[in-house]
């Protein structure tokens, strides 16, 4: 019998996993598919190519869980420097969003003069409040139901940290966090190309435009918790998580779904596998969707009645598609001649054009022009697609899960042709080079991941599902009504905003 | 403005007291003439038809109806036979009581609850998972109940056929189906009176036939249209709770104190604890340890004090006519423990009874407490004695045909 | 004007005679302090005004019903001796072009019945929805009683309010906390999908999250905005609505008559042109011809553009201060169109009686149609099937409309103030909106059309060059979250005081802001006097 039992093998499960196991516990790992990793797991989608995961960001991996798992020793690597984001503005000239700030300060000053020092202004106004919103994504958050002695210390913590970010800082957070994008952006910066390239990554996992409230939040976390890129994307760290894993004793065993927890008089006990089989557990760590979890692995009169409505009002309605082609021969963009492009903004010229694609949503209908977040993974990693072959992976945004009139093939054929025509826009030479592709749209997500709604985030980002309120403030900080039984994962704080953090937070919270 | 019944003809012609109320949003009839006292004495002595229209009426069928039931209600009704009628209450996870009603086991999967308050959102809400279809039958149902000592020979004479040796047979909470007037006929052997009687359920477009069958069929037997002030008396005299007078569902409390438990309300002895999960249950074993907090007792006042009280001041004794629903403190000694809510004469009895709820610790029947009472605007109180409910409870209510005089 | 004005000096001049600007300066006055209120128009009430506009008709012209008024206030300056007489509005009927329509009424049982027809679980959720958000109605309540709280300060009784509302949020049921949450933060469309399935019920419910900003039903921040409106009182009673007999500009005219009584001096016609600063003191203002008045305080009841960046100027206000303002947000997005018909309006889906037409009509068939209407104007266009609030108040109120005849008030929503063509483009397309309005009307009240005498259409534009309001903006201002409470207008500038010495605001552009509330005036009032300011 194992101390513990991980449910679910993607980075926040392998993290927990294992930093359970170098505390000393015997820790078995269950993994519903025959590969690690999850969303974060690499995918063979076409003979030899490959792709690195389901998305593209690294940057939010905070150094803790780089130590705690000694990733570095696992083959982890982190980017010396990060690959600038092109937005194309015509056919021969693009916006770079460049990590460096220096760069991206030259770049202004002959873009858009009067941007240079506003964006200084706006990184400054960043570099404040990053310590702070740092801070959050660090620890478990805030208990707001803390009637404990420390709980309340807790809270007066981060009242405190908050008042020491000084008065202005603190209104100015105040005064962002609420706000849309949009508004944030267009009161910093005059030119709009800019600000639609600075709004777009931070919409990601919401269900929503640039003009809705609440989406400078997102971005505010976003730029606040941005680090260095792992080599070799998702995946890669997903590799490094599992290595650090298995060298500290985690029995992980792959092809085990788990369908039911087995608890008693409020004490968990185990799981239930999809075979029927049991297995034997004090401790049962959820690192999967874990609202989908709690909804249908429980008998139903274990949650308070309350928590699972609660629960039934979480919103998870998955809005983007991920697209792999694989090019014959590289992706050229005439905007950015000459640079070997790893990150690309496409479809999307100004803000509006991002709004649009959120009306999309509303409307369950396919976007007419949908934006791209595009990737060229095999760049980084060659190793994805053999040689002269180009990896391209697209976050095509605007993609209702609950598409009118179902995912019909039709419907997927049409979105993919809509994507390849954005695509062939900004590089003409692509859409003959593609050889093979392959589309998971919402629906597809959701099957193949175990992700509710195919959202996969497990969970919007909203103002309303964030810090304890991600998933509810019963749950916050993974603790459930039910002893033994504990949550990590994207629907956990700090979530999908700094993989693995979640699983660390609740291995030490068993370990205490 | 409330909407008709269905036997809204007839009742509006018949009810010259022109005293309504809005009972669910429907128009009831308080009572049909000046006074409500001849409909009360015809329940307790011939018999009197009510229009029961208004209550809320869920049907529950499917594979899972009996595992639906068992986890929203407090009573356990997989032990509910088929034709059986079973009385309980449902309850929040706090164990606190939404609405009380009857469950009638029509089949092995199918079901009808008929309730007070409108349960369909909240069973709805609690569905998932079951395979069970929900229909809330509330408009297209018409219902009647007929009580009093010779509601059966009324109701034998009206149904057809072989049908009336069933209704003299049919037991206490029982149900069965007949044809009445060449309308099908849904009887319970139920009520709100204490009395014998029955509930009866048709379509509502074949409502008008079966209320004159009925009349006509009941005028040999002192029959007389039945409003709701005459009711309740006679639900107080048969301790039955009204829930908006006597309790308030846990859905409509704005805060906790104004929520009850089973226990609290005398109806502990509906909740079958020791089964499979449901609603309320762990909550419920939780007071089971500790105990209730509260109790819905009777009262049975002290007509002679209540009498010298008015005496000092020249007066005869004064109660309202019918049932009061005004509360009013309860003491013991100079303590408030509790409150009275529904309270009248019982004309039967010739006794001055009361409902009200008590801390636990005054509820054993025999307790000495006081009532308040207002005699010519001066609060006064007089000595109320704990008094098991109901108050009146005549063989005839379970007698099997035959066996009652 | 005497002499006797042009050698007085004030204790205090308010700026602008609507309804927040007389409600602080009857406070004033009753404090026996010396005031002088300077209204630019002809006529008192700013945005709640009465105006004949046709023979025999009197419209309300801008703000058309009363629900926010505080209480205390109507009590504190005895209001109903000057003439103030509220009549509740409480039903609510949603017109369907196909389809039965739905009207909810005060009667529980009656709006269940009406609701049934589409759900009968949405029935019977109904009016547990109306107790919680009445439970946190409770709640929000005193704080739009009091002075913003402000989080950033470190004083101690600043400190001691926040523990005292964190306190009171602990004590909140924990459902009934996660639901405030969800109310401060999404979008009342998921707000209310929490709790209803049926679109029709949804749709009418959704709109007053909506009304006066520019958000879509599906915008986050726009659930709060739905608790402001069940925060109504008229007759002791929560969430309910009412007319002002004679309109709206007679709540105006109320506290006008109660300021006067009080001792104030009201000078219609008497267009500021400038606050003086000079060394960082407010000294005094300037009137269109060159008059000059003096006095202690000077309070505006502008809203904060025209006030800092107009009247004020740039150059007096520190830098921050000028940012925090310059991109306060006001975008107007609705209109208004007064009609005078000689008939009572016929519904397809009700033409009996006139029962359901005595409270708001709102045209808000469906979410689809609201968000719609929204993302024509995010892109720079009215809608061409607006969202449409309309009252005939003639129908309770017959002073307002010859016998027979009645006047129709259409507040229409979405309509920006920043048109594609550029703001001073609404001229020319004034009347096309009109006609839209008019046109979505009479698919549902077919008739309409020929029943009109007489139509007003007013659109941001015109609530800019005509009332004043910057941007169209009914309420001074956005109503998001960004700009409410201690950041309203600007952060740290809640309480009334401006970083001028001397001036001061208390329009709807501070805390609490927004409807005919009157709490911003007294509060003003309030801290002027608590801080012998005047």
């Amino acid at each position: 019998m194992s101390d513990a039992i991980v449910v679910g093998g993607g980075v926040d499960g392998l993290v927990c996993a294992a930093a359970l196991a170098r505390a000393g516990r015997q820790v078995t790992l269950l993994e519903r598919r025959s590969v690690l990793g999850g969303l974060a797991s690499r995918d063979e989608f076409a003979p030899g190519c490959f792709a690195p995961g389901v998305l593209h960001d690294t940057r939010g991996l905070r150094d803790d869980v780089v130590r705690s798992l000694q990733l570095g020793a696992h083959g982890l690597r982190r980017r010396a420097a990060e690959a600038p984001v092109v937005l194309p503005l015509a056919s021969d000239r693009a916006l770079f969003r460049h990590a460096d700030d220096a760069l991206m300060r030259d770049q202004l000053l002959t873009h858009s003069a009067a941007d240079a020092d506003a964006w200084t202004r706006w990184r400054r106004t960043i570099a404040r409040l990053r310590p702070f919103v740092g801070s959050l994504f660090d620890a478990p958050a805030p208990d707001p139901e803390a009637d404990t002695l420390p709980g309340l210390l807790g809270l007066l913590k981060t009242g405190l940290d908050l008042r020491r970010l000084g008065k202005d800082a603190m209104l100015e957070l105040l005064r962002i966090a609420p706000m849309a994008s949009a508004d944030w952006l267009k009161d910093t910066f005059r030119d709009e190309s800019l600000a639609t390239l600075l709004a777009a990554p931070a919409l990601h996992g919401t269900w929503l435009g640039p003009w809705a409230a609440g989406t400078a939040l997102a971005l505010l976390v976003n730029e606040c918790s941005a680090g260095a890129s792992v080599v070799g994307g998702r995946a890669a760290l997903a590799d490094a998580c599992a290595s650090s894993a298995r060298v500290s004793g985690v029995d992980i065993r792959l092809g085990h779904e788990v369908t039911g927890l087995v608890v008693e008089h409020d004490r968990v006990g185990g799981v239930v596998l999809a075979s029927g089989a049991e297995l034997v557990a004090p401790v049962v760590v959820l690192a999967c969707d874990v609202v989908r979890a709690l909804r249908t692995m429980l008998p139903r009169d274990v949650l308070p009645q309350r928590l699972q409505k609660r629960l039934s009002g979480w919103r998870a309605r998955g809005a983007l598609a991920r697209l792999d082609l694989v090019l014959d021969g590289p992706l050229e963009l005439p905007c950015a001649r000459g640079l070997d492009v790893e990150r690309a903004l496409l479809g999307a010229r100004c803000l509006d054009d991002l709004e649009r694609a959120a009306d999309a949503l509303k409307y369950r209908a396919l976007p007419e022009r949908p934006w791209l977040d595009l990737a060229v993974p095999s760049l980084d990693d060659p190793s994805l697609a053999p040689p002269g072959q180009t990896i391209v992976s697209a976050l095509v945004h605007g993609v209702a899960h609950d598409l009118d009139g179902g995912w019909t093939d039709a419907a997927r054929e049409q979105l993919v042709q809509r994507v390849v025509s954005v695509l062939g826009e900004f590089a003409p030479s692509a859409p003959a080079r593609i050889r093979a592709s392959r589309l998971l749209a919402p629906p597809d997500l959701e099957a193949r991941y175990a992700i509710a709604g195919g959202h996969v985030l497990h969970g919007e980002f909203a103002l309303d599902q964030v810090l304890p309120m991600r998933p509810d403030p019963d749950l916050a900080r993974g603790r459930t009504p039910i002893e033994g039984l504990r949550l990590c994962g994207r629907a956990v704080h700090p979530g999908p905003f700094a993989p693995g953090t979640s699983g660390l937070l609740a291995a030490r919270a068993l370990g205490k | 403005m409330p909407l008709s019944t269905p036997f809204h003809e007839r009742t509006s012609a018949a009810c010259t007291s022109l005293h309504w109320k809005d009972w669910a949003g429907y128009h009831a009839v308080c009572r049909y003439e000046h006074s409500h006292e001849p409909e009360y004495h015809a329940v307790r002595h011939a018999a009197g038809l009510l229009d029961v229209s208004p209550l809320f009426k869920i049907d529950v069928t499917g594979r899972d109806a009996a595992a639906f039931l068992a986890w929203v209600t407090a009573r356990d009704p997989g032990r509910l036979k088929i034709g059986q009628v079973g009385y309980g209450c449902w309850c929040d996870e706090d164990g606190k009581v939404l609405d009380d009603g009857t469950l009638t086991r029509w089949d092995e999967q199918h079901f009808r609850i008929t309730s007070a308050d409108p349960s369909y959102a909240w069973l709805l809400q609690n569905a998932s998972g079951f395979d069970v279809r929900l229909v809330d039958r509330t408009d297209e149902i018409a219902g009647l109940a007929l009580q009093g000592p010779t509601s059966r020979a009324i109701l034998a004479s009206v149904v057809d056929g072989a049908a009336s040796g069933d209704v003299g047979s049919l037991r206490f909470f029982r149900a069965m189906r007949a044809r009445v007037a060449g309308s099908p006929v849904e009887i319970t052997r139920t009520g709100y009176t204490g009395d014998l009687g029955y509930e009866l359920f048709m379509p509502a477009k074949k409502a008008l036939a079966v209320y004159d069958a009925l009349l006509e069929a009941g005028r040999p037997h002192g029959l007389l249209p039945l409003g709701l002030d005459a009711l309740d008396v006679l639900r107080i005299e048969a301790g039955f709770v009204l829930m908006g007078v006597d309790y308030y569902s846990a859905r409509t409390c704005l805060i906790e104190a104004q929520k009850s438990t089973p226990t609290e309300l005398g109806l502990g002895w509906t909740v079958d604890l020791e089964r499979a999960p449901f609603l309320g249950q762990r909550a419920l074993r939780r007071e089971q340890q500790t105990g209730a907090a509260w109790a819905l007792v009777g009262l049975a006042l002290d007509w002679d004090e209540f009498v010298a009280l008015h005496d000092r001041w020249g007066l005869p004794p004064q109660l309202p006519a019918g049932a009061s629903r005004l509360p009013v403190p309860v003491f013991a000694g100079r303590r408030q423990v509790g409150y009275a809510t529904s309270s009248t004469w019982s004309p039967i009895l010739k006794r001055f009874i009361a409902l009200a709820s008590v801390r636990a610790e005054h509820a054993a029947p025999g307790s000495v407490l006081r009532m308040e009472v207002t005699v010519q605007f001066e609060r006064r109180s007089v000595q109320a004695v704990v008094t098991p409910t109901p108050f009146f409870d005549p063989p005839r209510k379970r007698a099997r045909a035959g066996d009652d005089a | 004007m005497s002499d006797a004005v042009h050698s007085a000096r004030y204790d205090a001049i308010i700026v602008g005679g609507g309804h927040n600007g007389l409600v602080c300066a009857a406070y004033l006055a009753k404090a026996g302090r010396k005031v002088l209120v300077l209204e630019r128009r002809h006529v008192l009430g700013g945005a709640a005004v009465s105006e004949e506009l046709h023979p025999g008709f009197t419209f309300s012209v801008c703000s058309y019903v009363v629900s926010l008024l505080r209480p205390w206030i109507i009590e504190d300056l005895e209001l109903a001796k000057h003439g103030l007489d509220l009549i509740p509005l409480e039903m609510s009927f949603t017109p369907h072009v196909e389809g039965p329509g739905l009207c909810r009424w005060p009667e529980a049982a009656r709006t269940r019945r009406e609701i049934a027809h589409f759900s009968a679980r949405d029935a019977e959720v109904y009016p547990r929805f109306g107790q919680q958000m009445t439970r946190m109605a409770r709640f929000v309540k005193p704080l739009i009683d009091a002075p913003a709280p402000d989080p950033t300060s470190l004083s101690p009784p600043r400190l001691l309010e926040l523990l005292d509302h964190g306190r009171r949020l602990r004590q909140l049921q924990p459902d009934d906390r996660m639901a405030l949450t969800k109310l401060m933060t999404a979008s009342a469309a998921d707000f209310l999908d929490e709790w209803f399935e049926s679109d029709a019920l949804k749709a009418p419910m959704s709109c007053s999250g909506i009304i006066g900003t520019f958000l879509g039903v599906r915008s986050p921040g726009t659930a709060y905005v739905l608790l402001h409106h069940y925060m109504g009182e008229i007759d002791g009673a929560f969430r309910s609505w009412g007319f002002s007999r004679g309109g709206t500009g007679r709540v105006s005219e109320a506290i006008a008559s109660a300021a006067r009584a009080y001792g104030a001096t009201i000078r219609t016609e008497a267009e500021v042109e400038q606050i003086v600063v000079k060394g960082g003191l407010a000294t005094s203002v300037v009137l269109k011809g060159g008059e000059e008045l003096r006095a202690r305080a000077i309070v505006s009841g502008c809203d904060p553009h025209r006030t800092f960046l107009g009247l004020v100027g740039r150059e007096h206000l520190p830098d921050e201060f000028a940012a925090d303002i310059a991109r306060f947000k006001m975008r107007g997005s609705s209109g208004k169109v007064n009609l005078a018909v000689d008939r009572l309006p016929v519904f397809r889906c009700r033409p009996e009686g006139d029962e359901h037409l005595r409270g708001d009509v709102a045209i808000a068939p469906s979410m689809g149609y609201l968000e719609r209407a929204y993302d024509e104007a995010k892109y720079g266009d009215f809608s061409r099937r607006p969202y449409i609030n309309m009252v005939v108040p003639s129908l309770v109120d017959p002073s307002v409309a010859p016998p027979g005849k009645h006047v129709i008030s259409c507040f229409v929503q979405y309509a920006p103030y920043k048109i594609k063509e550029g703001p001073e483009h609404w001229p020319e397309r004034r009347e096309a909106f009109g006609d839209a309005v008019v046109d979505t009307l009479e698919e549902y009240a077919p008739g309409l059309r020929d029943s009109i005498l007489y139509r007003q259409v007013l659109t941001p534009w015109d609530l800019e060059q005509q009332i004043g309001l910057t941007e169209g903006n009914i309420f001074h201002g956005e109503l998001s979250l960004e700009q409410l409470a201690f950041q309203r207008p600007a952060p740290g500038w809640a309480r009334y005081r401006t970083p001028i010495q001397d001036l001061w605001m208390c329009g709807s552009g501070t805390h609490p802001g927004g409807g005919i509330m009157g709490a911003s005036g007294a509060l003003a009032a309030k801290a002027m006097l608590a801080g012998d300011s005047v």
